[in-house]
This record gives C-alpha cells, sequence and structure tokens, in this order.
C-alpha cells in the first residue's frame, strides 16, 4: 500500500527518531561517595522535570497552534468573502454604468422624438375650401406645402390659418398659371418654427 | 446497542470500526463509510455523491448535511484531492538510511517544487526495491489547495486525519483486487482508467507512475447524439493506442468512476481492444471483500473506498 499524507498537520517523517533511551543509573560506588551519586541523581531528576515542562509547554503550544490554524481559516473565509463582496460591488458599479448610458440614450431619444400628430392636425385644419395640395413634407424644424388653388384669396385664408401654428411662413413662390378659360395659382410655402402651445385635439 | 460499544474505552487507544473516506473535488464530494469486524469488511451505509457550491463554508455545511442525514457521526477522514491539484515524481535512490533517504528526496525534488508557484507540501513513500535500490513515489501539492480541502471539511466537522491524491488510492484499491484476484495476480503493471467528470486519466503504475489525463466531457458525452457519442469513444481509445506507443502494455485495465453510468463504453472499448487488453471493473466489493449485493454499482465510489480502507491501514502503523 502506497502511503502518503499530505496533511501538514499530520505529516510524519518516513524515520522514527530514536527515543530517549532511560537506564536507570546503576549504583556500584562505595556508601562514602555519596556526593558522586547525589550530584548526577539530582542532574536526572532536575532533567525529568525539564522535560515535563517542555512537554506541558509543547501541548500548550499546540493548543495555541489549533486555536490560530481555526482563526486563520475564518479569517480567510472572511477575506473571501470580502472578495466576493468586492466583486460584487464591482459588477454592480459597471451595470450601473450601464444603466445610465442607457438612461442618457433614452433620454436623448425622447428629446428627438416629435409628435408630428400636432402639425398634421395644424394642417388639416389649416386648409380650407378652394385649396388642393400636391405636396406636403414635414420634418422637425421646417414643413413644405404645395398646391393649387383656382381664387388667390384662399392663398391668403390658407397663409393666416397657418400663422396661428407657424411663426415663419416663408412664401417661396405663388405663380398664375393655365390658359385664359381656367386660371389657377401655385403655392409654395415654407414654415418654420412651430408653435407647441397651440393647442390640439 | 452492541455491548462491545459500550464496553470501548476510547482514551486507551481504542482503534476505531468505522472509517471515512471522502473524494473531494472542485464541485462534488463522494463519500463511503466502511466498518471492519474482525478482518472483515461491511457497509454500514451507501455510499453517496454530494454537488457542492463553489463557497467552502457553504459546500462544508452542505456536505455536513447529507452525513447528518445519514447518520454519519465519524469526526476523522480520510480525504483525496484531485490528481490535477498534485504532482507525481518517481525517484530511483540508493538504500539510503531513512534520515538520509529524507534528505535525498528533498534535494531531488528541489526543481519540481520552484517550478510551482506558491508554498507545497509533499510527501513519499517506497513503492519498490530492487537489490541496491529503493524505487521512490513523491506526490507534491500546492498548500492553497490543501488549506481549501480543509476548509470545506471544518465547515463540515470533520478533521482530515490523511490527505492523499486520488490516484493513490485507485491504486491501492486497484493493488488490492489485483492481489484478490487470481486472473489478475500475476499482472505485473497496473493500469487504471478513471473517467470523471471534472478530469479523466489514465495511471500506470510499476515501481513507476504514469499520469495521462484523457479528453472526456462527462457533460457533453450524455447529451450528444448516439453517433458523436461513438466518436467520442473512439477519441479516447486513440489516446489510450497512443498512450501505450511508449510503454509497456499490460494485459488488464482496470476501469472505474462514470464507466458505470455509461456501460455503452466499457462495452465499445472491449469491442474495439479485442484480447489485447481486458477491461476490469474496478470494485471496491471485490477489493475489500464485501459481501454486498445491492443494484447501485461502487465502482463510481472507488477513489472513497480506498480511502476509508487506507484509514484502516494507517491505523496498524
Amino acid at each position: 500500500m502506497i502511503k502518503i499524507n499530505l496533511n501538514p498537520e499530520k505529516k510524519k517523517t518516513k524515520f522514527k527518531k530514536k527515543g530517549i533511551s532511560f537506564k536507570a543509573p546503576s549504583i556500584s560506588l562505595p556508601k562514602q561517595n555519596v556526593i558522586y551519586i547525589g550530584i548526577p541523581l539530582a542532574v536526572v531528576i532536575i532533567s525529568i522535570g525539564y522535560y515535563f515542562d517542555l512537554q506541558f509547554q509543547i501541548k500548550d503550544l499546540q493548543n495555541k497552534k489549533r486555536t490560530l490554524l481555526i482563526e486563520k481559516t475564518k479569517y480567510r473565509m472572511a477575506k473571501r468573502q470580502i472578495d466576493i463582496l468586492k466583486s460584487k460591488i464591482k459588477e454592480a458599479e459597471i451595470m450601473k454604468d450601464d444603466v445610465s448610458i442607457k438612461i442618457n440614450i433614452y433620454q436623448k431619444l425622447a428629446k428627438e422624438k416629435r409628435d408630428f400628430g400636432k402639425i398634421l392636425y395644424a394642417i388639416s385644419v389649416s386648409v380650407p375650401d378652394g385649396i388642393w395640395l400636391t405636396h406636403l413634407s414635414i420634418a422637425r424644424n421646417d414643413s413644405r406645402l404645395k398646391g393649387y388653388t383656382f381664387d388667390p384669396q384662399y392663398i391668403t385664408i390658407f397663409y393666416q390659418n397657418l400663422k396661428k401654428y407657424y411663426k415663419d411662413i416663408d412664401f417661396r413662390s405663388t405663380k398664375r398659371a393655365g390658359e385664359k378659360s381656367l386660371v389657377f395659382y401655385s403655392f409654395d410655402f415654407n414654415m418654420k418654427n412651430f408653435k407647441r402651445a397651440e393647442k390640439s385635439p | 446497542m452492541k455491548l462491545s460499544n459500550i464496553l470501548k474505552i476510547p482514551f486507551l487507544g481504542a482503534k476505531e470500526e468505522h472509517s471515512l473516506g471522502i473524494q473531494l473535488d472542485k464541485n462534488f464530494a463522494r463519500v463511503a463509510v466502511l466498518e471492519k469486524e474482525g478482518k472483515e469488511f461491511i457497509l454500514p451505509v451507501m455510499p453517496f455523491e454530494v454537488e457542492l457550491p463553489e463557497d467552502t463554508e457553504q459546500a462544508g455545511l452542505m456536505l455536513r448535511d447529507q452525513l447528518d442525514k445519514r447518520e454519519i457521526k465519524i469526526k476523522k477522514a480520510a480525504v483525496s484531492i484531485p490528481i490535477g491539484s498534485t504532482l507525481y515524481k518517481t525517484l530511483k535512490l540508493p538504500k539510503l538510511t531513512p534520515q538520509e533517504l529524507e534528505e535525498a528526496v528533498e534535494w531531488n525534488i528541489r526543481e519540481d517544487i520552484k517550478s510551482l508557484k506558491g508554498s507545497t507540501i509533499y510527501d513519499y513513500d517506497i513503492i519498490g526495491e530492487d537489490e541496491n535500490i529503493y524505487h521512490i513515489l513523491v506526490v507534491i501539492a500546492k498548500i492553497d489547495e490543501i488549506e481549501e480541502a480543509k476548509e470545506v471539511l471544518y465547515y463540515a466537522g470533520i478533521t482530515p486525519e490523511i490527505i492523499d491524491s486520488e490516484g493513490i488510492a485507485l491504486i491501492n484499491l486497484a493493488n488490492l483486487q489485483k492481489e484478490k484476484d487470481p486472473a489478475l495476480k500475476d499482472e505485473t503493471n497496473l493500469c487504471i482508467l478513471h473517467l470523471d467528470y471534472n478530469e479523466s486519466y489514465l495511471i500506470f503504475f510499476h515501481n513507476n507512475i504514469f499520469v495521462q489525463t484523457l479528453n472526456f466531457d462527462a457533460k457533453k458525452y450524455e447529451e450528444v447524439a448516439p453517433v458523436e457519442k461513438e466518436k467520442i469513444v473512439e477519441k479516447l481509445i486513440k489516446e489510450i493506442n497512443y498512450f501505450f506507443l511508449t510503454i509497456s502494455e499490460p494485459k488488464s485495465i482496470f476501469t472505474s468512476g462514470l464507466f458505470v453510468r455509461f456501460p455503452e463504453i466499457h462495452a465499445y472499448m472491449q469491442l474495439k481492444f479485442s484480447t489485447r487488453f481486458a477491461l476490469v471493473e474496478l470494485d471496491p466489493a471485490k477489493a475489500l471483500n464485501i459481501d454486498y449485493s445491492g443494484k447501485v454499482p461502487l465502482s463510481l465510489y472507488s477513489v472513497p473506498f480506498g480511502l476509508a480502507y487506507r484509514r484502516f491501514e494507517d491505523d496498524k502503523d
């Protein structure tokens, strides 16, 4: 059997250290040399005492080591949790940036958005009878109308009606067309600055 | 309650009759418990697999929960770390004194330790010997990965008595099965094919250890059509063939791990290898002489059983 143990706490050295072999001192000295017995005996007793003291210290240190290891594990866990939280905060910040970019885009789009319904309504209510339109173009800033009428008076009415809704109306051209028997007039309005405040249905 | 349990006096150094083996991987653990009665091994609890989250605390608590559900009270365990987390090195050293041997091992692996970033830990064992030479296996692992495994176990309330590499646990179990099977007894080379979720590999052992990782994705294999499955197994066979270009072939190869979930791989490989290799299921029941008649194949739990067995053997020292 292959015996591998990668646990740092349990890892044993592959060779066994020779244990402290303790031999009882043999007493063969004459009685008068008590001093020769007493000194080694005292040394042995002190050594034993010291050995046990060391053993207690080792045990104490091992307990401390274990406690510290547990503490270390706890701190490692806490550190990991903090790292996870940090990465989550980072992710949240990136998300926040994304969202704010999107909000800006939406706001810009909302600004760009134009309600052409009001303009269409304004034109439709402004067209008097006797005018027929041939061209209608509506843009953000300006609109253009082309058409015909038999009587130039209708162009004036039309102009006045439109003036309620537009600040600037530019007569590009009004031309008389047709023959003697059938005379009609063309017009070309270029309108700018739609009055937003003007009420529509 | 058994009388022997009542009379047991733990502080007199009574050996534990139960042994817990845990195969700990990145996202799962497999657990097996062995009970020893005399020389016989008994299965007191069915082995099980538990999926683990990435967080070590949650993983530990989840493992504890599963152990509690099965009323497993054993506090000490033999645990394995994935084979990818360990580095194997074999050395041939003269028969020195144990202390000299230890120094020689340290000297010989110093370059390998340098090549790995961060602190490492290693252990070694004599795996064979010739007249004047010891064949020594050294297993090196990163301290960080050992600490991570220990953290999971700490939260699971388990003390890891032994931390081994899962490949070694497989070799130990396969050796045991080889000794018990007359058809395999004379085989000098030991070869194990292990398929698993995170890592699949081929281990070759004979006075030396070679590990060849195999390109096998179990999750992908489960999802693909039968034609694709065949292609995946063909690739595995090619990798195995390639491996044996330079190494003397064994007569039989042990199969372990997910082979029990995909018996068709075993069957298809045997068909392709024909008489070249005999594929033998690495069965803990056979290796440990466990009287088991359950339907769940124990081969999936070869690693934890190998570890649980190892703990009993360690107690003999």
